[in-house]
């Protein structure tokens, strides 16, 4: 398994564990609060700690393919964030309008920046781990 | 836009090669050895560096080891 294999289920886990917690705490504390379990998200940011040891010295860590891989595993992160962004952002806006409201909950502003955010490192680390699991299907000795 | 599926001869090359593993080739063109299955899988073309690298290995032309499917 590379190295970014191993960051991408570090971050699927991660979310696992945020999104077990939020489930838990609802009947607890109720499903606003219990919205806060999403900090353990930024547990992720610890991923680059990851770091697979080789067994020998002569043995690379990371290759052009990896580069690929995480390359195009961005660029698609990137753009289905970008998408959520604009949705989190204009739907609220379009209902707070027909609502004839004139302003908008302050809450939403940490909801847009964190559903995109989770969407980017989410998106990110599933199509990680499809583009390696694709590629390695056949072919080892 | 042309066809551009690029297959090669490695895994006949390395058994030539005193049945050289996965590993070793992986080792000697410095990458890993989930790259050169992929290469042989046909599921990933490498760059033109590393087909060069990956030719010297087994001290052939670029040619010899990779080739347009639509050629073959």
């Amino acid at each position: 398994m590379s190295r970014h294999q191993q960051q991408a289920w570090f971050i699927v886990g991660v979310f696992v564990l945020s999104m077990s917690v939020f489930v838990a705490l609802i009947p607890v504390i109720g499903f606003h609060v219990a919205l806060g379990a999403f900090g353990l998200f930024g547990l992720a940011g610890l991923a680059p700690l990851m770091c697979r040891k080789r067994s020998s010295p002569d043995e690379a860590d990371v290759d052009e393919r990896d580069s690929a891989i995480l390359v195009k595993a961005t660029m698609i992160a990137g753009i289905a964030a970008f998408e959520v962004c604009v949705l989190a952002c204009m739907v609220p806006w379009f209902i707070y309008m027909f609502r004839g409201e004139e302003s908008i909950s302050i809450h939403m502003l940490p909801f847009v920046v964190f559903i995109s955010g989770i969407t980017f490192w989410l998106i990110r680390a599933i199509v990680t781990l499809v583009l390696y699991g694709r590629e390695a299907s056949c072919g080892k000795e | 836009m042309a066809k551009n599926d690029v297959s090669n001869h490695i895994r006949r090359l390395r058994f030539d090669h005193e049945e050289m593993t996965q590993q070793e080739l992986a080792s000697r063109v410095g990458v890993t050895r989930q790259t050169i299955i992929a290469m042989e899988a046909g599921k990933y073309s490498p760059s033109l560096g590393l087909a060069f690298r990956i030719a010297r290995a087994f001290g052939k032309g670029v040619e010899e080891v990779f080739f347009l499917e639509d050629e073959s």
